[in-house]
């Protein structure tokens, strides 16, 4: 798709910048329709847990992890603690760690500025933002990312303060766009025989730890894996 | 007023900022070492592969795999995308036939 093309920028810097703006917000809309159904449910979650419609709003803009956020409100709701909630969606933000420093060398300015920057790294902007030699491209990472963030928190926000009781993502089938998104984006990434070889490696063992009920676990051997890839090529 | 839902808050926002910064906190101004690049080069494919399986048959409220309608929506969307069909469509195709399936079954 679109945002995984490096940006045209032969001549002209500004035109190409121009152009992975609107790359990255042109690749994120469709994740973002989905952010936004995703976040009206998490709004109505987090009212159910005595969540204000600025404590949820801000959590979204702040945290801006479904997955992590949807994890801490949900131990509240099951009567856990606020360390208990903290930990968990804590646990569920580890694979940024990863993330955050595979973008480092895209971005730009001190240290502050692109720890700011960072935030807006979210799965799919992340991988919007990837480039196929393993770089990334910090414009598509901002402005994906911002387009993202806007569907994410307005979504909350409808949750929260709207009359809606939840939305039926199940009955519109929405849990079946992140799979082909994902799997859309993955597709330029894998040129080569050993890309493709990891790319299976990580498939593999996510169906087997999936199968065991231990899915948070496949990120880290992901992780692994691409070290393991990195070691053997290195003796080449 | 219940204040624990302050506390989550500020707590989640706080470890996610450093763990989402780690990196420049951590690296300031050194460079990563030169077998990074690579090992990005792998983790990319990796990453997005569990994301796509996760997603594709986890479930967040029971254990182990679940197969059910996003099996025919990927599917369908899979057919339209060697089609050639536009971004969009493919997720359309793949959220109406999901959809549709779940109605059906």
């Amino acid at each position: 798709m679109s945002g995984t093309e490096p940006a045209p920028h032969p001549g002209d810097p500004t035109a190409g910048r121009r152009a992975a703006y609107v790359a990255g917000a042109r690749a994120a809309l469709p994740f973002t329709v989905a952010l936004f159904a995703f976040g009206i449910s998490f709004g109505v979650l987090a009212k159910g847990a005595e969540f204000s419609a600025l404590a949820a709003a801000t959590m979204s803009g702040l945290v801006f992890v479904g997955s992590s956020q949807f994890a801490a409100v949900s131990v509240l709701v099951n009567g856990g603690g606020w360390v208990a909630a903290a930990v968990a969606g804590t646990l569920l933000n580890l694979r940024y760690l990863v993330m955050g420093f595979a973008i480092l060398p895209a971005l730009r300015g001190g240290r502050a500025r692109r720890a700011v920057e960072s935030q807006l790294v979210i799965e799919e902007s992340w991988a919007i933002a990837s480039d196929t030699d393993g770089r990334f491209d910090r414009v598509r990472l901002l402005s994906s990312g911002v387009v993202l963030w806007l569907g994410w928190v307005a979504g909350t926000l409808v949750g929260a303060v709207g009359p809606i009781k939840a939305v039926d993502i199940l009955r519109l089938g929405l849990d079946a766009v992140s799979p082909v998104l994902f799997f859309l984006l993955i597709a330029p990434h894998l040129g080569t025989a050993r890309r493709r070889t990891a790319a299976l490696a990580a498939a593999g063992s996510a169906l087997l730890l999936t199968g065991l009920g231990v899915p948070d676990i496949a990120i880290a051997v992901a992780c692994l894996i691409a070290v393991g890839w990195t070691w053997r090529g290195r003796a080449r | 007023m219940n204040h624990t839902p302050w506390l989550v808050v500020g707590a989640l926002v706080v470890t996610t900022f450093l763990l989402k910064g780690a990196g420049s906190l951590v690296m300031g101004d050194r460079e990563l070492p030169s077998w990074f690049p690579r090992f990005v080069e792998y983790l990319t494919p990796a990453l997005l592969a569990v994301l796509v399986v996760t997603q594709l048959v986890g479930s967040s409220d029971a254990d182990g795999l679940a197969f059910d309608a996003r099996i025919a929506g990927f599917a369908a969307a899979l057919a339209a995308w060697r089609l050639k069909a536009p971004v969009p469509l493919v997720v359309l195709v793949a959220a109406a036939v999901t959809a549709a399936t779940r109605a059906l079954l």
